[in-house]
């Protein structure tokens, strides 16, 4: 499962999600993705279950790129316990994404396989997404 | 290289409408400069402009309502990343005997022998590439042959030739190349969530731990060695910090 090796703050802030991601939102490396289309945080965990849907659905072809990291701490406080006495404790990590993002790219695969796998990855995230290809000959900035 | 001719208007003088306004009718706004010229603020038809990117021309001839006609390339496009809708166009002047540098694709033809044979990847590491030279001299696209490529082998950018046109790429770098098709990590897959598992089990049965004996200074000291060992945040226990039960 993707996680930081370290961190140098154990627990941060939510933050907000507002705007798109203008950066990490085009075809950096395969020929086919997988586009956020709203915001989310998607998890360490989540993010593992789609990338073992694509792997196993493409088989020994292709090569899978994942273009999203959770770096993000995210805490929960101990079930029965009163608010207040602090933060709760870290305990998973997320992705922060924005509308736009490219999620997961394919390469060396068929448009129809790329497709399948890209649509069976998409059951295991938190948040609407797209397929998208690159268009033989086209500019990718 | 393949020309057409692409109809502008003027935008952004006192009374006109916004950007916001010209996108609402179909509209991109966009930005015309060149070598002796002055920026003057125009805008383009969506369709048209949509129509000119397909037809893969590089040199366009840019109509303008006071009738002059002037040769140009689009330099950029910002397209919206969720809808991929133009946002604004930069259009160059050029003068044809005036040297350009200029980004082209980069297409591959065939099916390599290492795709065929062996099932391997064609990875395409550079899909565009710097050019410079006139612009009429400039081709639409770089074609590559990869039918003879087996898997290791590469094609780089020294391997482009070009008489009348110069690639500003490093020529090491690879425009494509065959790998190998590394299987899909189903061993891994099976291991890792049995650790995250076991991970998980470890830190709860530390918590109890930590709540059943332990309160006060012993329970951060078990958080903190937990923390030390395993390397990511664990839970702490329920009691490492005094008066966190119930009341």
């Amino acid at each position: 499962m993707l996680m930081p090796k370290k961190v140098k703050w154990r627990k941060i802030q939510r933050g907000r999600r507002r705007g798109k991601a203008y950066r990490g939102s085009s075809l950096a490396f395969g020929t086919y993705g997988l586009r956020a289309m709203e915001p989310a945080w998607v998890s360490g965990r989540q993010i593992e279950a789609a990338r073992v849907a694509i792997t196993r659905y493409i088989k020994r072809g292709g090569k899978l790129w994942i273009r999203i990291f959770p770096d993000k701490p995210c805490t929960i406080k101990p079930a029965e316990t009163r608010m207040g006495k602090g933060k709760g404790n870290p305990e998973f990590y997320v992705a922060v994404v924005k509308p736009g993002r490219i999620l997961f790219e394919l390469e060396g695969v068929s448009t129809d396989v790329a497709k399948e796998a890209m649509r069976l990855a998409a059951f295991k995230l938190p948040l609407k997404t797209r397929f998208v290809a690159l268009n033989e000959g086209e500019a990718t900035a | 290289m393949a020309e057409t001719a692409l109809n502008v208007e003027w935008r952004g003088k006192p009374g006109m409408p916004g950007p916001k306004s010209i996108r609402r009718a179909g509209k991109v706004p966009a930005v015309f400069y060149g070598h002796h010229e002055e920026s003057v603020s125009i805008s383009l038809d969506g369709r048209e402009l949509d129509r000119v990117l397909h037809s893969k021309a590089n040199i366009l001839d840019a109509k303008f309502p006071d009738g002059k006609v002037k040769k140009c390339i689009i330099r950029d496009i910002q397209r919206d990343p969720v809808t991929d809708a133009f946002v604004h166009v930069d259009i160059m002047g050029i003068q044809l005997t005036e040297k350009i540098r200029l980004t082209i694709p980069v297409i591959s033809k065939g099916i390599p022998e290492g795709v065929k044979t062996a099932g391997g990847i064609l990875e395409h590491p550079l899909r565009e590439i710097e050019v410079e030279g006139l612009p009429m001299d400039i081709p639409d696209a770089v074609e590559i042959d990869v039918q003879a490529l087996n898997i290791g082998d590469a094609v780089t950018v020294s391997d482009l030739k070009a008489e009348k046109i110069r690639f500003l790429a490093d020529p090491h770098q690879t425009l494509a190349h065959v790998v190998i098709a590394k299987g899909p990590k189903l061993e891994a897959e099976a291991e890792v969530p049995a650790e995250a598992e076991g991970a998980e089990e470890a830190g709860k049965e530390e918590g109890k731990e930590a709540k059943e004996g332990k309160e006060g200074k012993e329970g951060k000291e078990a958080k903190e060695t937990k923390e030390g060992k395993e390397g990511k945040p664990a839970k702490e226990g329920k009691s490492g910090k005094p008066g966190s039960g119930k009341s």
